[in-house]
């Protein structure tokens, strides 16, 4: 089989292109994004929501 | 993170989280304990992950992923005990007549799927998420509601399915292997719905 070997050459274009692409990679997009501040916030207002539960999901009385 | 840092943010987040749980679980009609010692545990480390995800994606954390990691938590160490639905613990006289029966024994998955969908739709009321340039805030949370009532409620007739996607949901957090991002893609899932009905 042959063997594909990295080279100082294959090695500094791939590094190349790293740099180049870091940062953009896994960022969170910016509409979404929350920075901790915002996390503490959001756990914090958690008691003052309007969500309701669904009816249907609501605990049910077993029948006998 | 330091531990001094670990035991302010604890100290921070419990009480609200505890308060949370309790509002969610009247909410859903249900009589429970709640360890505030696993709430302390849940919020430690729900925050690990939020440092970790704070390194790993460039000091940005995606909403869906901040609920979703609470929700997690909450699943994983479960804080939530002794559930019944309130007209039966009403009805208890001494635990030598406890109505097994009528445990909810799933309560953890359960309020856990409701915190991480509340913590999402507290991200819309806040415009942490924008889901809309045209529509208000309160009309952007009317399509919310709908859109995760009908998400959680839907049933299909596939023969593959168990009842609503509730209770799909709510039996593979229990028995199969339930990661925090597979809350994540529940969320990018309702979320997506929510834009497209906004949009129309």
């Amino acid at each position: 089989m042959k063997r594909h070997l990295a080279t100082e050459k294959s090695i500094e274009a791939h590094q190349n292109r790293r740099r180049k692409l870091a940062g953009r990679d896994s960022v969170a997009p910016s509409n979404a994004g929350l920075t901790k501040r915002e996390v503490v916030d959001s756990v914090k207002g958690l008691k003052r929501s309007g969500y309701k539960i669904p009816a249907k999901l609501k605990a049910k009385v077993p029948q006998d | 993170m330091s531990p001094e840092i670990e035991m302010e943010r604890c100290e921070e987040l419990a009480p609200k989280l505890y308060n949370a749980l309790l509002s969610l679980l009247e909410k859903a009609e249900i009589d429970a304990h709640v360890s505030y010692k696993i709430v302390e545990e849940v919020t430690i480390h729900f925050w690990r992950d939020i440092e970790r995800l704070y390194a790993t994606h460039h000091e940005q954390i995606h909403a869906t992923k901040a609920c979703s990691y609470l929700a997690f938590w909450v699943r994983k160490l479960k804080p939530i005990s002794d559930a019944l639905p309130i007209p039966i613990a009403e009805r208890i006289d001494g635990s030598e007549n406890f109505p097994h029966h009528a445990e909810i024994n799933d309560v953890n998955e359960q309020i856990s799927v409701h915190l991480a969908v509340q913590l999402a739709r507290n991200c819309i009321r806040d415009s942490r998420i924008v889901v809309s340039d045209k529509l208000s805030i309160k009309e952007a949370l009317k399509v919310f509601d709908n859109v995760t009532a009908d998400y959680l409620t839907s049933e299909f007739e596939d023969g593959m399915s168990m009842g609503m996607r509730f209770e799909s949901i709510v039996y593979d957090m229990r028995f199969r292997t339930f990661g925090p991002h597979h809350l994540t893609h529940m969320l990018t899932h309702m979320l997506r719905e929510v834009f497209k009905e906004c949009a129309k």
